[in-house]
């Protein structure tokens, strides 16, 4: 297994307990060999734990515009009447 | 299922009869927090703004038809995410970053070309760190980006996600990767060690 192959092809699964046994313990045979590959699976680890707490919003929501929340309102009202 | 989803829920029936009380008591209930989600796709007020009229028109007339399934908060953020889809398809203007440009380079012999040094240690993602996050996820090219907002930020599964984009979930799974590893690139100078 190749720097390459680990990055590319097998890390995500890898991460995600999809690999064969055989597979898994090339892998971790690689990684075990490789700093380059230790150093880059910590920090993708990272990336995708900090992508994830990036949904945490900054500030509790504001309440909606008052005129949106109307002009959806009005919209549903202006509908069609076999809609209403 | 949280108590507002539940109490949602038990409006269904007064829905379907399309009682406007009802409907209003959903539109004031779900708008801020669908906006949020239309601001993330659209990063325009106004687009968003627009997107959330649309979808709300949209779920307005699919009401009678909504079998229950899925929860109505759930229904609602699938045709909000849709609504912001397509006008993202119909406005193709950004211009994109390459993702190739983002992914890891690596030497004819298999090995990562200038690898460089680990990242710090972590102690925590700061409220900082977060925003630069999000900036970087603004930065990755659109079908990407997209793929990263509805798994990791709207917490849609694989196949969610792909029934919502309208692909293979083996594209999502594989959009998703390489979403990371550019997210990573973009990340690395902010993160690396020295």
């Amino acid at each position: 297994m190749t720097c390459e192959s680990l990055i590319n092809r097998f890390l995500d699964a890898y991460l995600h307990r999809e690999l064969s046994p055989a597979r898994r313990a090339e892998f971790r045979l690689h990684l075990a060999l490789c700093r380059d590959c230790r150093r880059y699976l910590a920090s993708y680890r990272r990336t995708v734990a900090l992508a994830r707490a990036s949904a945490i919003e900054p500030a509790p929501l504001d309440p909606p515009p008052d005129e949106l929340v109307q002009a959806i309102l009005k919209m549903t009202r202006d509908a069609p009447p076999e809609l209403r | 299922m949280p108590d507002d989803a539940r109490k949602l829920d038990l409006l269904l029936d007064r829905l379907r009869a399309r009682d406007p009380a009802a409907f209003e008591e959903l539109v004031r209930a779900t708008t801020a927090r669908l906006l949020a989600t239309a601001r993330r796709f659209l990063h325009d007020e106004q687009l968003a703004q627009d997107a959330l009229q649309e979808a709300f028109l949209q779920a307005y007339k699919a009401l009678p038809q909504f079998q229950g399934r899925s929860g109505l908060p759930t229904w609602l953020h699938a045709i909000v995410v849709r609504a912001c889809l397509m006008r993202l398809r119909r406005d193709r203007s950004r211009p994109e970053t390459s993702i190739d440009e983002l992914l890891p380079a690596f030497a004819r012999d298999g090995h990562r070309k200038s690898p460089g040094p680990a990242w710090k240690p972590d102690q925590g993602a700061t409220p900082e760190d977060l925003a630069l996050v999000r900036k970087a996820i603004d930065r990755l090219p659109e079908d990407f980006r997209n793929v990263v907002l509805l798994r990791d930020i709207e917490e849609l599964d694989t196949r969610q996600a792909a029934e919502t984009l309208g692909v293979s979930e083996s594209v999502v799974k594989t959009r998703l990767h390489r979403a990371h590893q550019a997210l990573r690139t973009l990340l690395d100078p902010h993160f690396r060690n020295g």
